[in-house]
């Protein structure tokens, strides 16, 4: 029964890495633009097409594809940012909020224009098991049953720490991260203080759309069909993360992206018990009410902090 | 539940006062039979009322006592005790980033303080003890204040931002609204009476149905001040009333205080940096510097102390 | 000067502008039992309605009191699955289900509109974003399609049919904008304004941000729930994995109704709907190319929403009430531009 568990629980490393990733460029964009983007998921999903065509019908390698992809992303965050922010009259920050829903919206309708109406793409996963004629588990005998992880988790799990733990460090210790953080403080007095927050803002949401790529390339090579909406779920999930782990830190968002799906497959897995067989259809309502008990007690998230608010 | 019942009193005194001046207005008896209902129990209301406690020495309206307002490790208020006086203007100084708004913002509870008493006499003459009061209930009490950086409804017009101040004397509950039953016609009609009374008094008839958005920046402080007369105020606290007028016009401002103060029977409390204004006007004035009394006293005194001249030019202790 | 005309001073009073728009519905309505006008026609218009309470309702939380929701599309399945339940299974009479449905739309709004207002306005949209996820999902699992016979469509006992729940929801929406217009024109109406405008004024003014934020919120839910309830009544049957009702489409479309339409006015947001949903239903779906590519419309909303929040903030209703006011002025000075 424990080896059981521990497969669950290693079910979610990939669900902990994607929604881990998408928390973060939330998180970013959030602290540097003051809003919520809403096409974080989008932006991801229509990078995933991108990527998913390059490799299907170009047949190029998965690294150039995800990195083509990747590119689409950056663009898209630079598009935001540079044409549509800042060059709207008085743009607040429920102003930005709606002008990220009709982002969503622009996707939402134009990926079926553009990639045809079967919105399912078959995807390739980073660890080829057709190419390789090897098993795509890893298989690990423990507590007298076997606990199973695949490789594609393993291999985004590397990628995911690898990427979060770089920008960690450049968030720490370099001029841009410096920057992010005085931007996230205040962009007012920040500029004053001779940082271009233009700058650090357009970079930000470079990088937040890379990530939601990343993220959603990684989710696809799971086997799951993508569409326009297949990120929604991600995406949620990611700022529910952030909320729970709380926005006034960075890596407040990651450990609420923790926490989520290993909630959830938590709960999931009651229903091995007979008395809770029915629990897996209700596991996201009570991951929902758990995150709500706890805001209630905790309104700045696990690791926030309460700001005062000027008059 | 000393609170709660504070508010019930207050709505009762407004039904009362409606239909007294719903009489007055139309002229007729009709209004009589209700307003003696209304009378019979607010008076039941008030006799319930549970004491506070809580006394004030004779003539003192506002008692602030080792007030803290800490914000992680910077004190911005620190141990500061001083007392407002019924009727006077009360000028609060200092030199930039001494914590005069933020005492402000403790009064009114925007900021729950670190530590410290507030003491207030409201308008039925009870003292309260303002930490217990949530930030919109303050104004029940009879403190209303503006704001340093003009903070008009810029989406409404110039009477509506006055009704705006006038919102908690409408009793009216969602449903009279939402099917506009006539309680609610009464109520506006008072209101807007009210309303364009303040407005001639501030001799702002002309902007009433302008939009604020773009009108210039005397008017909207104007329309701050007019805001604060909406509700019998009991304590006007005024942040910054002169910043960003010129010469005469605050030359206008310090005449227009002093008949807030004569005409509306109040007590004003106000920061300013504007020491012409403040020496002017002020009956009494407090000095403060990082959070801390330096001198209190009548404006000539404070001027003439040693430490304020210090705190503001910047002399050093030993020099 | 001016001529005293009495039945133009009634279209400027929202009433009389509302007498007119159910008298024109109803007149459509009668033109189909006549033959005159299609019957898919009318279908169209009655859809387009029922989005329409959905979104003035979405008006009051947006234009007011300035927060956002997402959750617009689970809402509306709440409403759809609590009519499916208490008029086909239970056979209860509409004003119970309608009561039940506010009921249930006021608890749902008043928990979750209370812990995430808490903390700050922006929170809203995500908290009902995931909210409305959730819901689509669980709904999902209890039944995938549900569908309501048209023996069950009943008011005060009486068999009313699709014709009869036409009327229904044109006098729903009537009594609910009316409702609405009063509000506006209300101490409620400007406190949301007040709100939306400085919080820090609002407070000082004595106004409970909780209270207001909390009260437009309910009110949305409400709005949406009960559009629900009337969908389901008119449409009677939908399959919720195909639809795109309960989805985050139906939430973004009915705020860039909202957006486009001019976010304080409620005309302008019945217009905005018009464009998005009904544009599409009632004249678009002739045309090939739209009717075999129903997203089209969607990406064509998000540009507005873009458009609209950079340029024009007030939306529809600016653009035509500054074009009113410009040809107001042209009026009355004639000669002027030759000058």
């Amino acid at each position: 029964m424990f080896a059981a568990f521990l497969s669950t629980l290693c079910g979610t490393l990939l669900s902990v890495c994607v929604t881990a990733l998408a928390a973060f460029a939330v998180t970013l964009i959030f602290k540097t633009s003051t809003t919520t983007n809403f096409a974080q998921g989008s932006i991801a999903a229509l990078g995933c097409y991108v990527t998913a065509d390059m490799l299907n019908k170009y047949g190029v390698p998965v690294y150039l594809g995800v990195f083509v992809g990747m590119a689409v992303g950056v663009l898209a965050g630079l598009f935001i940012d540079i044409v549509i922010f800042r060059n709207g009259k008085s743009v607040n920050a429920v102003g930005k909020q709606i002008i990220t829903m009709g982002i969503v919206s622009i996707v939402l309708g134009g990926i079926p224009l553009v990639f045809g109406t079967p919105e399912s793409i078959p995807f390739e996963a980073f660890y080829n098991t057709q190419k390789a004629g090897v098993s795509p588990n890893f298989i690990i005998p423990a507590f007298g049953g076997e606990v199973v992880v695949t490789k594609h988790a393993l291999i985004c799990m590397v990628i995911t720490v690898a990427v979060l733990g770089t920008i960690f460090l450049l968030l720490k210790f370099s001029r841009w991260g410096l920057g992010v953080r005085a931007t996230a403080s205040n962009e007012f007095t920040a500029e004053l203080m001779g940082i271009n927050s233009h700058f650090i803002t357009a970079v930000s949401w470079a990088i937040a759309g890379a990530l939601g790529v990343l993220a959603a390339v990684m989710y696809a090579g799971s086997g799951t069909a993508i569409s326009a909406t297949f990120m929604t779920t991600v995406q949620v999930n990611a700022f529910l993360a952030g909320i729970l782990g709380g926005f006034s830190t960075f890596y407040g968002p990651v450990l609420g992206a923790v926490c989520i799906p290993v909630a959830a497959s938590c709960i999931g897995f009651l229903a091995n018990f007979p008395m809770f067989s029915g629990i897996s259809r209700w596991n996201m309502v009570i991951v929902y009410v758990l995150m709500l008990i706890v805001i209630l007690i905790r309104p700045q998230g696990l690791l926030g902090k309460p700001v005062a608010k000027k008059v | 539940m000393a609170n709660a019942s504070y508010s019930q009193v207050d709505r009762l005194r407004r039904r009362v006062q409606l239909y007294e001046r719903l009489g007055e207005l139309e002229n007729t008896q009709k209004y009589q039979g209700r307003l003696q209902a209304a009378r019979a129990k607010l008076s039941q209301a008030e006799a319930a009322l549970p004491s506070t406690g809580l006394t004030l020495p004779d003539g003192v309206v506002l008692d602030v006592k080792d007030l803290c307002m800490y914000f992680g490790g910077v004190k911005a208020v620190d141990g500061l005790s001083f007392q407002v006086k019924k009727g006077e203007i009360f000028g609060l100084i200092g030199p930039n980033g001494a914590g005069k708004t933020t005492v402000f913002n403790c009064i009114t509870q925007f900021y729950k303080p670190t530590a410290g008493q507030l003491h207030f006499e409201n308008k039925s003459g009870q003292v309260v003890d303002l930490n217990r009061e949530k930030v919109h209930d303050v104004i029940l009490q009879g403190i209303v204040r503006t704001f340093q950086n003009v903070e008009v409804i810029r989406e409404l017009s110039v009477l509506d931002n006055l009704l705006i101040a006038g919102h908690r004397q409408y009793t009216a509950n969602l449903a009279q609204q939402a099917l506009h039953l006539p309680l609610l016609h009464q109520e506006e009609k008072v209101v807007r009476e009210r309303a364009m009374r303040v407005l001639d008094f501030m001799g702002l008839t002309a902007y009433k149905d302008w939009y604020a958005m773009g009108l210039p920046y005397g008017v909207l402080k104007k329309i701050e001040i007019a805001r604060t007369l909406m509700c019998d105020p009991q304590l006007i606290i005024l942040d910054e009333p002169a910043a960003g007028l010129n010469d005469t016009e605050t030359a206008e401002l310090s005449k227009l205080i002093r008949r807030i103060q004569q005409e509306y029977r109040c007590t004003i409390l106000l920061v300013e940096h504007d020491m012409g204004l403040v020496m002017d006007i002020c009956d009494t004035v407090c000095a403060i510097s990082f959070g801390r009394l330096l001198a209190m006293g009548t404006p000539k005194q404070v001027q003439a102390h040693k430490d304020v001249q210090s705190a503001y030019l910047g002399v050093s202790e030993e020099g | 000067m001016k001529k005293k005309n009495p039945a133009l001073d009634a279209l400027r009073s929202p009433q009389g502008q509302l007498l007119l728009f159910v008298i024109v519905l109803s007149v459509i309505q009668l033109l189909n039992l006549q033959g005159l006008v299609s019957s898919s026609f009318v279908q169209a218009v009655g859809n387009t309605l029922i989005y329409a309470i959905v979104a003035i309702g979405f008006c009051l939380l947006l234009g007011y009191s300035g927060l956002a929701t997402l959750g617009t599309g689970g809402f509306i399945g709440i409403g759809t699955y609590l009519a499916y339940y208490m008029i086909q299974e239970y056979e209860l009479p509409f004003a119970a289900a309608l009561i039940i449905t506010i009921a249930a739309a006021v608890v749902i709004g008043a928990v979750v509109g209370f812990i995430s207002l808490r903390i700050e306005g922006i929170y809203l949209a995500i908290l009902t974003l995931g909210l409305s996820e959730i819901i689509r999902n669980l709904l999902m699992v209890i039944k995938s399609t549900v569908k309501i016979d048209v023996d069950h469509v009943r008011l005060f006992g009486a068999k009313i049919g699709s014709t009869g729940v036409y009327f229904l929801i044109l006098a729903v929406f009537a009594v609910l904008m009316w409702l609405l217009f009063n509000l506006i024109d209300s101490p409620t109406g400007r406190a949301m304004l007040a709100m939306k405008n400085s919080t820090s004024a609002a407070q000082a003014m004595g106004i409970s941000l909780m209270k207001f934020r909390l009260m437009s919120f309910v009110i949305s839910v409400i709005f949406a729930a009960v559009g629900g309830l009337l969908y389901m009544l008119f449409i009677r049957t939908i399959t919720t994995s195909t639809s795109t009702l309960l989805t985050l489409t139906t939430s973004l479309n009915i705020l860039g109704a909202v957006i486009i339409g001019g976010a304080k006015s409620l005309w302008g947001t019945t217009f905005g709907v018009f464009i998005i949903y009904g544009l599409q239903s009632m004249f678009l779906s002739n045309i090939p190319f739209f009717r075999e590519n129903p997203a089209f419309i969607t990406m064509v909303t998000g540009v507005l929403i873009i458009l609209v929040v950079m340029f024009f903030p007030g939306g529809f209703a600016q653009i035509v009430s500054q074009l009113w006011a410009g040809a107001k002025k042209k009026l009355a000075k004639p000669g002027r531009e030759g000058s």
